[in-house]
């Protein structure tokens, strides 16, 4: 069904089964209300004259994982999730992370960001990424924000890591993954 | 009232019956007729229900410490949004200026995390933290979608905070919340 466009009714109107189910009926289907199938949603527009329920979801990975890739990969655990969007995803990220071998400078570093697949695609960049330093034993945390617009479809969020070369190994932890279809 | 499954209409008699419930009932269910507020935005509540909210928001920018290595509100009162209305699950932001006043050392963090008072409490999986302790208050970011709550208009979001040893200090806190 599709919502159409609300009839002005005039004195002597004939009120026939048709119209009352396409005025009434059919555009009561395309409400708010009618598309409700679960709690915890989020009402969200389509195009015209359409809306959806869409759900933020949040996935994480606790386990601490390695790596030397100077270019972005994915690493055990993820967290990475998959969603439905009308052409907009709001994507909060965040893991504790450190240099666990190597020294951090001016031009070393490890580096996490989201990378998408799927209806608009696009590689972990270092524009939508946290880059990080420290050294500390303690894995201090940071987080990174970024909406990703394109078209209309189904995405899958992966958070990527990476680090600068020069020797060093980059540590994440308690990573996390929250997306927000739009 | 409640939603009720719209019906097709067949050609005859229209009681108004009917039209109360197909109409002014089913129309007092959407969301124009539920909206109270400005700047409000809506979930669904359930099948074929939906209800307004808010994003909510607090902050405290005084400076405080803590000794406590377990999670405390550290505040009289905590950093806190009381009386929050959602259907089970809600998605909180938190941000603060942190760093570790005695002790500090590459192992001893500043924790920064948050809880639903009773139902999900604070935890260092989704804490920002930073071992900074060159009183520069170095800003952190956390943020989680608590989940599993079950409905409630009354509960309460608190930012924690805890040290690993020592003291670390605070200030410059807000704290955000977005009910589902």
């Amino acid at each position: 069904m599709a919502w159409t466009v609300p009839r002005t009714w005039v004195p002597e109107d004939v009120l026939t089964a048709s119209v009352l189910n396409q005025q009434i009926r059919d555009n009561l289907l395309e409400t708010e209300v009618a598309k409700a199938t679960s709690a915890g949603r989020l009402l969200t527009t389509a195009g015209p004259n359409s809306v959806v329920m869409t759900a933020p979801g949040e996935v994480t990975a606790a386990t601490a994982v390695t790596t030397t890739s100077t270019t972005p990969v994915a690493l055990s655990g993820g967290p990475s999730t998959t969603v439905t969007h009308n052409g907009g995803v709001l994507i909060l990220y965040g893991a504790r992370t450190r240099i666990t071998a190597g020294t951090g400078t001016d031009t070393t570093y490890v580096t996490f960001g989201p990378a998408i697949s799927g209806t608009n695609p696009e590689a972990a960049k270092v524009s939508a990424s946290v880059r990080v330093a420290a050294t500390d034993a303690a894995m201090n945390r940071f987080t990174g924000h970024v909406i990703h617009y394109g078209d209309p479809g189904t995405d899958t969020i992966a958070l990527n890591y990476w680090v600068s070369g020069g020797g060093i190994t980059g540590e994440f932890a308690n990573r996390q993954l929250l997306v927000w279809p739009l | 009232m409640a939603w009720n499954a719209p019906i097709t209409f067949v050609n005859g008699v229209l009681p108004a019956s009917q039209l109360n419930q197909m109409l002014r009932d089913n129309m007092n269910e959407t969301a124009p007729a539920k909206a109270m507020n400005v700047a409000g935005y809506f979930v669904s509540t359930g099948t074929n229900a939906i209800a307004e909210r808010e994003v909510l928001n607090t902050s405290y920018y005084e400076r405080f410490g803590t000794t406590s290595t377990s999670y405390v509100a550290a505040v009289p009162g905590g950093i806190a949004i009381q009386n929050v209305a959602h259907s089970g699950s809600l998605i909180a932001l938190w941000t603060a200026r942190m760093y570790v006043f005695s002790s500090p050392s590459t192992t001893n963090t500043a924790c920064v995390s948050c809880e639903v008072t009773g139902k999900t409490s604070a935890a260092d999986s989704w804490a920002t933290r930073t071992v900074g302790g060159d009183n520069a208050f170095i800003r952190g970011m956390g943020f989680h979608h608590f989940t599993g709550l079950g409905a409630s208009t009354t509960d309460q979001v608190r930012m924690m905070f805890r040290t690993g040893a020592g003291q670390s200090n605070f200030s410059n806190c807000e704290l955000i919340v977005f009910p589902l």
